[in-house]
């Protein structure tokens, strides 16, 4: 019998924010265990929440291989072990800092109000194996996810400023703010000539599923039959990259490791790999694309985890004058790849700044064409951050 | 027994938790697991803040609390807090499920389920068809410093039967789904000829369908499309906590304000069995039955204790956690639109061209609300015409509260395994919601 066992520890420390004012402090701690068994094609997992007996999982795994749930086992060895980050902010520390923040933000913005949230997390992850892999990941990170309300204003909330970072500098969050503001203040007509769009790359998540092997196994996916052909224009490539700063684990749930931890879906334009797990892979005679995932006691599947875009430009300022969504919630794709996204903030940017606000609008295209005809770039920022530009087709709301 | 301290307020909540989760894609099973874990998240507050822990180690909870005690600053005059004497303190056992409880529901019953749905899902274009069993049963225990004890559950079980049709360049994936909340009732609702005549409707609609001319059109939706658009549009702005601190807001949304069309009311209700079932919430408050909307009028709101303090109201049982790794927020439960006065067929006579939405992908609602529909109908001269694909509905809440013109007389309330509201960081939260067949006289349709 072969067996994996994954140790993976979390813990989190989360600021709640109402009105501008720090109002709660919560730790969260998760140690979870999982043992999977492996023996004649099938697998038989057992997950401990809490402290695990190791010996008590491991009959227990063997024990539901009698469910009869068909998985290949192909375990394969290597070692490595990454060091721990460094601690971003004492625990002590965390309080005072966001405290400090927004102080600073009610002063220098105080027709405003920010809430919601900002979440530290760290996270520990070992995988090994019968086949002699013993690995150790580390994630740490910032979240910053404050609403920002304009105090006239009869909406729910006006902005949001979302980031992911790896160090906490208040200088530089007040500016993004305060940029954000001043754009805001300073409401703009929609531009008559037509201009390209800075979005979220998940502005096209919705095609994501469709690189799913079980999907595009089906036939119904939209890249279903298109393996090896041409599907975007030239300088479009989608990966799933398990480097940082995209994420910490550089090994999947299966204990996959990637070459320079890469695995392209997209190449050049051209469809090359669909997102699989050791079984998917199997199903449907497909590589290995090292991005399964799985819940403490669940059989592993498919995850979006490190997918992202290669970049082809750096900065805002590589998009010159554009349309800059800053919220858009609600958009969906048609099974032809028609895509719907309603934009409730967008901005007017000019040589990468923020100018003005544009009155709310509805971008529509199709995918094909979006990262085909229409693709102008992929964005890099910092800390991993990117940004689709494309040639949207935009109308007021 | 925990030992609260004087000086604070404190409670803590804990849920001992039973999911099964199975999974059959094209005939194989995938996942088949049945866990129970306990977990419990404590809370302390000082008058100036909250201290939140979660932890699996319910043995130990009183080192936990001690731990928040010690990072709080003692209040002598916390008791007369205001927030601290709007807390109920009620004392009840509330046990409905024990006795049918999906945990003593055998493995082999709900596998066998599971096959039988797979078994209705036929026809040369479905590619892939993937029934998923999910059930849930949770014990909560709850006690506060100011003296709740309070144990109560809550149970769901369904089963979701999602396929993947293609044919030529065309493709389609949708899901069936039923959900009660005791897995015999459950078994006598799964119907095989229901399954296989909605795989039918899938598959015409998949060969059928045709584009539409984005533009501005009356609409007509489903019990089910409309249960997402009062969720949506109106129930998330009704969840107090975004007006704490925001005098703008309290103006603007002061009761009484004219907020919709004289024949729409929506309410939600955490007393009904279903997704949305919450006899107390997370901070002990009874369940109760909130109008958010009455006859076009704002008539209430969605509280915690907190902002029910903060605005001058009473708590209304809405304070609710996705489980106990998250503190409770204001969220709601089940939300509903209330039936008219119109026979359905009445309130299709009324549109001259316009579009029916049957069923949906998603709904999301800030300013403006949005719809991803499925399955989707042109109405013609008040007859339901061909399909069409819509990649989004979208509306101005306000413009389109005012908008609604006509409801059906009979109302439906759904519950779902699957899916959930989210809200910030915590998703995805179990929640119900209903109505009639609901017209609206003009959306923007892409």
């Amino acid at each position: 019998m072969e067996y994996e066992i994954i140790r993976r520890k979390e813990t989190g420390d989360s600021v709640s924010v109402a009105a501008s004012k720090v109002t709660s402090f919560r730790k969260n701690f998760n140690e979870t265990t999982t043992v999977r068994a492996y023996e004649n094609g099938c697998i038989g997992i057992a997950g401990a929440v809490g402290k695990a007996n190791l010996s008590a999982l491991k009959k227990e795994a063997a024990e539901s291989l009698k469910k009869g749930i068909a998985y290949p086992c192909n375990l394969s060895g290597g070692v490595r072990h990454d060091p721990a980050p460094k601690e971003i902010l004492p625990e002590s520390g965390i309080v005072p800092a966001f405290r400090a923040l927004l102080e600073e933000l009610s002063q220098k913005a105080d027709g405003y109000l920010f809430g919601n949230k900002i979440n530290l997390s760290y996270e520990t992850v070992s995988y090994e194996n019968t086949a002699g892999a013993s690995y150790t990941s580390h994630d740490a990170s910032l979240e910053y996810a404050l609403t920002i309300k304009d105090k006239k204003s009869a909406n729910i909330m006006d902005m949001v400023y979302g980031k992911r970072a790896f160090s906490y500098n208040k200088d530089a969050v007040v500016s993004e703010v305060l940029e954000m503001i001043a754009a805001y203040e300073n409401p703009v007509p929609m531009p008559a000539e037509k201009l390209p769009v800075v979005t979220d790359v998940g502005a096209v998540a919705p095609l994501f599923s469709h690189f799913v092997a079980e999907m595009y196994g089906s036939g119904a996916s939209l890249l279903s039959g298109k393996m090896g052909q041409k599907v975007f224009g030239d300088r479009v490539s989608v990966l799933v990259d398990r480097n940082p700063p995209y994420t910490g684990r550089f090994f999947d749930a299966e204990g996959v490791v990637n070459p320079e931890g890469k695995f392209y879906l997209v190449k050049d334009g051209v469809f090359c790999g669909a997102l699989t797990t050791k079984r998917s892979a199997q199903l449907f005679s497909l590589p290995v694309s090292g991005t399964a995932g799985s819940t403490y006691d669940g059989v592993p599947g498919a995850t979006f985890t490190g997918l992202r875009f290669e970049n082809t430009a750096e900065g805002y300022a590589a998009a010159g004058d554009a349309i800059f969504v800053v919220y858009a919630s609600g958009g969906d794709m048609t099974t032809t790849g028609d895509l719907g996204i309603p934009v409730q903030m967008a901005f007017l940017l000019k040589d990468g700044k923020f100018v003005g606000r544009l009155p709310e609008l509805m971008l529509s295209g199709n995918v094909f064409d979006i990262l085909g005809k229409d693709f102008v770039d992929v964005i890099a920022l910092a800390d991993g951050d990117q940004r689709l530009v494309a040639n949207f087709g935009v109308q007021k709301a | 027994m925990l030992k609260f301290r004087q000086g604070y307020y404190a409670d803590v909540r804990v849920e001992d938790r039973f999911d099964t989760h199975i999974v059959l894609r094209d005939g194989n099973l995938e996942e088949c697991k049945a866990s129970r874990v306990k977990r419990a998240f404590l809370r302390v507050y000082d008058g100036e803040m909250w201290y939140y822990a979660s932890t699996s180690d319910t043995e130990d909870l009183q080192r936990e609390l001690d731990g928040l005690y010690a990072a709080a600053q003692p209040s002598a005059g916390i008791s007369d807090d205001p927030v601290v004497r709007a807390f109920e303190v009620n004392k009840d056992v509330c046990l409905h499920f024990a006795d049918c409880s999906v945990a003593d529901v055998p493995l082999e019953e709900k596998t066998a389920l599971v096959r039988a749905a797979a078994e209705s899902v036929r026809g040369d274009e479905v590619k892939m068809t993937m029934v998923r069993y999910i059930d849930r049963h949770s014990d909560y225990e709850f006690y506060s410093s100011k003296g709740a004890e309070l144990k109560y559950d809550f149970q769901t079980c369904g089963v979701s039967v999602a396929f993947a049709l293609a044919e030529g360049e065309n493709n389609l994936t949708n899901a069936y789904q039923r959900a009660d909340v005791r897995f015999d009732a459950l078994r006598s609702i799964v119907r095989a000829e229901e399954i296989d005549s909605f795989v039918k409707e899938n598959i015409f609609f998949m060969k059928n369908a045709k584009p539409v001319e984005a533009g501005e059109y009356p609409v007509i939706l489903a019990p089910m499309v409309a249960g997402v658009f009062a969720h949506e549009s109106f129930g998330h702005k009704s969840e107090a906590d975004f007006m704490i601190g925001d005098e703008t807001m309290k103006k603007e949304w002061a009761l009484g304000s004219k907020v919709g069309s004289d024949i729409l009311s929506i309410y939600d209700s955490g007393l009904d069995f279903g997704s949305g079932y919450v006899p107390y919430d997370d901070e002990g408050t009874k369940a109760g039955k909130t109008y958010l909307i009455q006859n076009g009028v704002l008539a209430g709101r969605l509280h915690s204790v907190e902002t029910a303090v903060e605005l001058g109201e009473q708590p209304t049982g809405n304070a609710r956690a996705v489980s106990c790794d998250f503190e409770p927020i204001v969220r709601m439960t089940t939300t509903v639109i209330d039936a008219g006065d119109l026979t359905k067929e009445e309130l299709f006579a009324g549109v001259k061209h316009g579009y029916f939405i049957k069923d949906l992908k998603h709904g999301s609602g800030m300013s403006t609300f949005t719809i991803a529909p499925t399955l989707c109908y042109e109405i013609v001269d008040g007859k339901l015409g061909d399909p069409v694909r819509i990649a989004v509905i979208t509306g101005n809440v306000f413009e389109t509260l005012s908008l609604v013109d006509g409801l059906s007389d009979e109302k439906e309330i759904f519950s779902f395994v699957t899916g959930g509201c989210g809200k910030m960081e915590q998703a995805p939260l179990n929640v119900g919601f209903g109505g009639p067949y609901v017209r609206i006289s003009k959306m923007r349709v892409q």
